[in-house]
């Protein structure tokens, strides 16, 4: 699966990177994100259909919106995504940054059920009310900065944990993403080598105590994207 | 062996590739390369 987004300003050379892959359109997962600026009805839609030009689909499995936006009204908002998708330009749609109020209000809005609720994650951050909620409306979650940009690195706790089945704290923290039910993740790199590793995460197992200790990191609940146009994040109780 | 959830009859690779900060020639090598090792 990919996930890049009309922000990132990628999705030119992301498309290239899927053809050199040559690998089968059915075989492929590729997510995009649609700015704020692009949420009012027909907006979106031309968007999005510049987005499959950029990466040259005609298709993508799952478009989200990218952060919650204010200034237009979900009614509006939802009701393009969905004619987006009855176009056929995505198979799914879902939404990122939502909190759980916002995820109630979408599942409501929206006629096609809502995939995903793509969020910040990582061993740092304390999740819970997104995850229950997901899990409530059947929805999945998607951990972004899993890697905690990096932080996870440090920790002696993963690196204990990696070094018990000659693991990095990376694979460590992927491994326990991929143990979390109804949660994706998408670590970043630009290493052929660190990608290798993040996806060789199935030849071992994390105990339910070990399961346990890394999320129990979230204790100083450390939020790492908090840019000025975000939404009141919940907390945990 | 993908690993996957199914949520409303779709499923969805657990283990994606985030491409942010990701740029020109090093987004597109990335890119396939995160492709070919979850594929093949
Ligand atoms: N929806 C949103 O608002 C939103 C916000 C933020 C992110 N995202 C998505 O989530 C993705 C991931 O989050 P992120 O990019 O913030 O950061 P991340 O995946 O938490 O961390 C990326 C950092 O980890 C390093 N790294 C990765 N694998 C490694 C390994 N095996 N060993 C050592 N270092 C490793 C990378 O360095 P190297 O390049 O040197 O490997 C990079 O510096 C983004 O790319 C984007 O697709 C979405």
């Amino acid at each position: 699966m990919i996930d890049t987004a009309q922000a990132y300003e990628n999705e030119t050379h992301v498309g290239r990177g899927i053809a050199d892959s040559q690998t089968p359109r059915d075989d492929l997962w590729v997510t995009t994100k649609i700015w704020t600026s692009e949420f009012k009805d027909g907006d979106l839609q031309a968007s999005l259909r510049k987005s499959l030009e950029r990466l040259d689909l005609d298709h993508v499995d799952l478009v989200l919106l990218h952060w919650p936006n204010k200034d237009v009204s979900m009614e509006e908002t939802f009701a393009a995504l969905n004619d987006a998708r009855s176009k056929g330009m995505t198979k799914h749609i879902g939404v990122s940054n939502f909190t759980v109020e916002q995820m109630g209000q979408a599942v409501k809005l929206s006629e096609a059920p809502i995939l995903t609720n793509q969020v910040e994650y990582h061993p740092f951050i304390n999740q819970t009310p997104v995850l229950e909620a997901a899990h409530a409306l059947g929805m999945s979650v998607t951990a972004y900065s899993p890697l905690a940009q990096g932080q996870v690195f440090d920790d002696a706790v993963l690196k204990e944990i990696g070094e018990k089945y000659g693991k990095s704290p990376a694979q460590v923290t992927v491994r326990w993403f991929v143990q979390q039910p109804g949660v994706i993740t998408i670590p970043r790199s630009s290493s052929p080598e660190h990608i290798a590793a993040n996806n060789d995460v199935q030849d071992f197992e994390l105990t339910a105590q070990e399961m346990g200790r890394i999320t129990a990191l979230n204790a100083n609940h450390k939020r790492l994207i908090d840019p000025s146009w975000a939404p009141e994040w919940d907390t945990a109780a | 062996m993908t690993l996957t959830t199914k949520h409303f009859g779709a499923d969805i690779p657990k283990i994606g590739f985030g491409t942010w900060k990701l740029r020109d020639e090093t987004a597109q090598m990335c890119v396939a390369k995160a492709i070919r090792l979850a594929t093949g």
